[in-house]
């Protein structure tokens, strides 16, 4: 099922580049026929929105381009830096680039209901993200990380939950997309054991487990603040 | 629970000292999880204790530096490959190769690339049955699929193939950019193979080696 809702999204990519080019809205992006490291055999680029404008999101096109050093390396000390399980919790679904992408389509369409959060803090952020994340750290969301009362509200009100008399209501809550630097990294999975003891649902929840790891391995684009 | 018995399993292993080779799990400071050091299983016979890298300087194989390999061929592959499959990460990977280590026969990890690229070096614990010999899609006759069912753990009977027996199987290939084990899976899944009998690891080579995870060759 899942499988058929990326294709139908894939295709609404492929479409919405396609126009995009055809208007000549994107002066950056190169048109298909020139792109020869595609996304998916269907997909060269999506569009997304990074703080209202326009941003195409596409692979580095350099065959010979090496990844990002700050991701070059392989042996960052565990304990902290450990590897992470496939599954966080039950219920917490895992994904990779293309439910990403397709998530960041989404926003980008209009869909007020998904939202894609850096879970890092602020000056990994700064390093480089994904086009149409927003920052939320996971200190931000996480009680045992230090998130005071009034924190935890700012963040699951940006989430779109609502604050009533018998507690948080999560019925217009946002699906969140999360990520940090990727399996390596404890950030994002903190975070998200942060939102669950709030009462987040966890099937609201995703986390992109590959994370910037991933996301630089494969040349995606990334913008910096 | 699974990572407590791989803990436990390690932890018993420490003890004995099976291992000459590895370090103390005191000397590790690049551990695999808080609680694991490393993890013993066997490779060809002997055997092999998968760490991580400890010189905390180093940088990823070059083979596996490279962000922009064409696409197509070599394409992002969703998380999930459908049909009841599983997709694994690297501690249930690990997870598989000691439960087989250590005689579980209903197991086998599978390195479904071609030979080219084993000899490069792969996963501890790993056979090497080439995407090519699980999938008629890819060229494999009907003799060759009979050959790679009756590795994985199927009987042929006179009403077709039984899977009761058959292997749960882990498999792999370059990474979430290569395309060699979901052909091999969907290869399986057209012969009948149960999907949650098939396990995948889309990390595959290029996550192994970012991780600092030993190989052999």
């Amino acid at each position: 099922m899942f499988n058929k809702q990326i294709t139908r999204a894939v295709s609404t990519l492929f479409a919405a580049a396609a126009m995009t080019a055809m208007t000549g809205c994107a002066t950056t992006a190169p048109s298909d026929e020139e792109i020869a490291v595609k996304i998916t055999p269907e997909m060269a680029a999506a569009t997304v929105l990074h703080k209202g404008e326009e941003v195409t999101l596409m692979r580095n096109q350099d065959q010979s381009n090496e990844i990002n050093p700050a991701f070059q390396y392989t042996s960052r000390k565990c304990p902290p830096f450990c590897i992470k399980p496939i599954k966080l919790h039950e219920g917490v679904e895992t994904v990779a680039e293309l439910e990403m992408i397709d998530a960041l389509e989404r926003i980008a369409a209009g869909d007020k209901t998904v939202m894609v959060v850096d879970n890092r803090t602020p000056e990994w952020h700064a390093r480089g993200s994904i086009p149409g994340s927003v920052n939320i750290p996971f200190t931000k969301i996480s009680r045992k990380k230090g998130a005071d009362d009034l924190t935890i509200a700012e963040s699951l009100e940006k989430f779109g939950a609502k604050e009533t008399a018998n507690g948080w209501d999560f019925s217009n809550a946002k699906t969140l997309y999360l990520f940090c630097n990727g399996m390596w990294c404890g950030q994002s999975p903190a975070g998200i054991a942060g939102l669950l003891a709030e009462g987040y649902p966890a099937g609201k929840i995703k986390y992109y487990r590959g994370g910037m790891q991933d996301w630089e391995v494969l040349g995606l684009t990334t913008f910096k603040p | 629970m699974t990572i407590k018995k791989i803990i436990t399993s390690t932890a018993l292993m420490a003890c004995l000292s099976l291992s000459a080779t590895a370090a103390s799990a005191e000397e590790i400071a690049v551990k695999i999880t808080p609680d694991m050091a490393k993890a013993e299983v066997m490779h060809n016979g002997k055997e092999v204790a998968i760490m991580r890298n400890q010189d905390t300087k180093n940088t990823v194989n070059p083979a596996f530096a490279k962000t922009s390999r064409k696409c197509p061929p070599f394409c992002i592959k969703p998380f999930e490959l459908g049909n009841g499959v599983e997709t694994l990460g690297e501690l249930e990977v690990i997870d598989y190769a000691t439960k087989m280590s250590n005689g579980d026969d209903s197991i086998i990890l599978v390195d479904n690339r071609t030979p080219d690229w084993v000899k490069r070096g792969t996963i501890p614990g790993a056979v090497n049955i080439p995407f090519t010999k699980m999938s008629r899609a890819k060229g494999a006759d009907a003799l060759t699929i009979a050959e790679t069912l009756e590795t994985l753990g199927a009987k042929e009977t006179s009403s077709g193939w039984d899977f009761s027996n058959a292997k749960t199987a882990v498999f792999f290939c370059n990474g979430m950019w290569c395309g060699q084990s979901p052909a091999g899976i969907a290869g399986l899944l057209a012969e009948g193979y149960p999907g949650d009998k098939i396990k995948w690891y889309r990390g595959g080579m290029q996550s192994w080696e970012i991780l600092g995870l030993t190989t052999v060759k």
